[in-house]
């Protein structure tokens, strides 16, 4: 009988486990796929209305930093992508810049903080983009990095830090 | 006795402790970050025909912009509303200039003017994340039935 009592307690304690586990991932803390998958396919039309497809960046590095105009943490990391893409440009590292904003915004914010990769601009669509990617949470800035066989790699929620930037690019470019 | 006790503890900690990615080496940085609806629950209730009641609980590390609160009346027309966010915390913003912001809890007071039975509410706001992160403007919808405060 105390044999049994005791297996009860234990099945009870291992079922309450498995639903606070459960908790947790329905409260969106979902650890990330870690084999590479590839990029989904899209085409973002940029400020210069230059097309942009993951065909177009295959052989390269390519990082999606979707952002907007509201986001500080943002336009906060810009500055520190914008100087990678000038120093390694030309070993293969690509960034474009989706903006979940207005164009007038987008406009206006890079008339006084220009940046030298492409910026495309879209709300609702890049939204699904970002789901497509493997978002979950539908803040900003998120990242993603693609390598040269077009797998993503990499998904960064948050400001990147000059030195998790730089981590990235010493293990893939 | 003990045995037992220590075997059940285990049992209900170990599932926890793996779905929490504490054996394996594959978190990505959307672990340190809650969706918003968890990082900002929003609330309200009517305390009578003329006033409601609006709670933002913030998460710890999570902050909401005074300036990006909203509440409009959806339904009915009859009724409006008057509110005035309480002081918040001063904040240098790099995009928004010199701000305020709220921690932990936000209590809104709402008057109420007008005859209805019900009203429904819309309530906006923004916030973000102290590590890095920020929300697009979030909507939540209420209604509130003023019958039977």
């Amino acid at each position: 009988m105390k044999a049994l009592t005791y297996a009860v307690i234990a099945a009870l304690a291992l079922g309450l486990g498995f639903v606070l586990g459960g908790m947790r991932h329905n409260h969106g803390h979902g650890t990330d796929d870690s084999s590479p998958m590839p990029a989904p396919a899209f085409s973002l039309i940029d400020l210069n209305g230059e097309a942009h497809t993951p065909e177009r960046y295959r052989g390269q590095l390519l990082l999606i930093n979707f952002w907007a105009t509201w986001c500080t943490p943002c336009v906060l990391e810009m500055p520190r992508l914008d100087a990678a893409y000038q120093q390694y440009a030309e070993q293969g590292l690509a960034i474009l810049g989706p903006a979940l904003d207005d164009s007038a915004a987008v406009s206006a914010f890079l008339k006084d903080n220009p940046i030298s990769y492409p910026v495309t601009v879209g709300d609702q669509a890049l939204f699904s983009l970002m789901d497509e990617f493997g978002d979950t949470l539908g803040a900003l800035p998120f990242s993603v990095l693609i390598d040269r066989q077009g797998l993503i790699v990499e998904r960064h929620w948050g400001e990147l830090t000059q030195a998790q930037l730089d981590e990235l690019l010493e293990t893939y470019l | 006795m003990m045995r037992t006790v220590t075997i059940g503890l285990l049992a209900l900690i170990w599932p926890w402790m793996a779905s929490a990615g504490f054996f394996d080496d594959t978190r990505s940085s959307q672990d340190a970050f809650l969706p918003a609806e968890y990082a900002f629950r929003v609330e309200a209730i009517a305390l009578d025909r003329e006033r409601i009641q609006a709670r933002w609980t913030i998460a710890p590390g999570y902050y909401l912009y005074r300036h990006r609160l909203d509440v409009a009346v959806v339904e009915p027309d009859g009724l409006t509303i008057r509110w005035q966010p309480p002081q918040g915390q001063p904040y240098h913003d790099e995009h928004f200039g010199d701000v305020e912001i709220y921690h932990d809890v936000l209590d809104l007071p709402i008057a109420l003017t007008g005859q209805g039975e019900s009203v429904t509410l819309k309530l906006r706001y923004q916030g973000c994340a102290d590590a890095g992160l920020c929300y697009p403007p979030q909507t939540h919808t209420v209604t509130l039935d003023l019958t039977t405060p």
